[in-house]
């Protein structure tokens, strides 16, 4: 079977399905964190993925084609998940997202001071310190803080290395 | 598999391309550059292997309309992919500044108060604040800052989208 359209389809269908899964599951489930809803609707699009493309295998595609269309197709609907992700990620912690929705909230736009007022490092170090002493990355202990779990320290240090690759310095502050 | 060979080739050329006009000078809006070379590379990449496709070219070239649409649409995903990954290398992630002033105090760890004095709003949040302005999505009109109608459309998408999930406000 010729490459045709057909076989563009799948991974943009499998992204529907991923969406569809993961808003319902988070919305009607209550027990459902956010983060095990974007895997569930990774996985449950996932085989949507692999059922199209083996339908289209059973329709004629030669067996070589079917691999390789398989791979690229997986490659491609994986990416379009980690847009996904990132998407819903942004939502979540990024500070400018915060940012624009407060100004957006205010109808004469906001000084600094009323920026601050309403989102600032306190809240925002409060919220994500809670996350890493819960998880154990840190631990306090006589009014110190240490770092206990070294998996966030490693992912760090990756990022600075990458950083440091890519822009020359480890920090926005270098 | 040319498909796979070709759209990831085009992707790693235009990261190569990016990468070295990094090294010679860091641009100022950095998001909106790399969004040009990729898309500018991309779009030679398509003409240079229809130029070679119209010349023989072999049979890694492709043939029809929707093996360059599949290759357009693997490279923008990648591309896509890594525009969203960029952010974290832009910007200093809260949790990464507070892991790595944590782990600089070294044994003897960090004192609580004097945590909170080093992650102030200088470092954490008036950086982004400026990011909107060299953005444009936003705009500081006599000493407030407003909304343009790009960060408009932008914090409603994200507004929008949370209220699909039931979410708070986040940040």
């Amino acid at each position: 079977m010729e490459h045709n359209l057909i076989n563009l389809m799948s991974p943009i269908v499998g992204l529907g399905i991923n969406v569809l899964v993961q808003v319902s599951g988070f919305r009607f489930l209550a027990s459902l964190p956010l983060l095990k809803s974007l895997f569930l609707g990774c996985g449950v699009g996932l085989i949507g993925v692999t059922l199209m493309e083996s339908y289209l295998h059973l329709l004629g595609q030669p067996s070589g084609n079917f691999i390789a269309l398989f791979w690229t197709n997986g490659v491609i609907y994986m990416a379009l998940s980690y847009c996904y992700f990132h998407f819903i990620n942004m939502g979540e912690t990024a500070r400018r997202i915060r940012i624009l929705r407060e100004l957006n909230d205010s109808d004469n736009g906001l000084t600094m001071d009323e920026i601050l007022k309403r989102y600032n490092a306190n809240d925002m170090i409060r919220m994500r310190m809670d996350r890493l002493l819960n998880n154990g990355q840190v631990y306090e202990k006589e009014g110190r803080y240490y770092i206990g779990n070294p998996l966030m320290l490693w992912i760090s240090k990756g990022m600075v290395a990458m950083k440091r690759f890519m822009l020359g310095k480890g920090s926005e502050f270098d | 598999m040319k498909i796979f060979l070709l759209g990831t080739s085009c992707f790693l050329l235009a990261f190569i391309i990016q990468w070295l006009i990094w090294k010679i000078r860091l641009p100022k809006r950095q998001a909106k550059t790399l969004l040009q070379i990729f898309f500018a590379t991309g779009i030679v990449f398509l003409c240079a292997l229809g130029f070679l496709s119209a010349n023989g070219g072999g049979d890694l070239m492709p043939k029809t309309v929707s093996e360059y649409l599949h290759i357009s649409l693997l490279f923008l995903v990648l591309t896509l992919s890594y525009l969203n990954t960029y952010p974290g290398l832009e910007a200093d992630s809260p949790s990464l500044v507070i892991v790595m002033t944590i782990h600089k105090a070294g044994d003897q760890g960090l004192p609580v108060n004097e945590f909170y004095q080093i992650l102030n709003d200088d470092l954490l949040v008036k950086p982004r604040i400026r990011d909107l302005l060299t953005d444009h999505m936003a705009v500081l009109k006599e000493g407030r800052y407003c909304l343009t109608p790009k960060g408009k459309l932008m914090a409603q998408l994200f507004g929008f989208y949370r209220s699909l999930l039931g979410a708070s406000k986040g940040g």
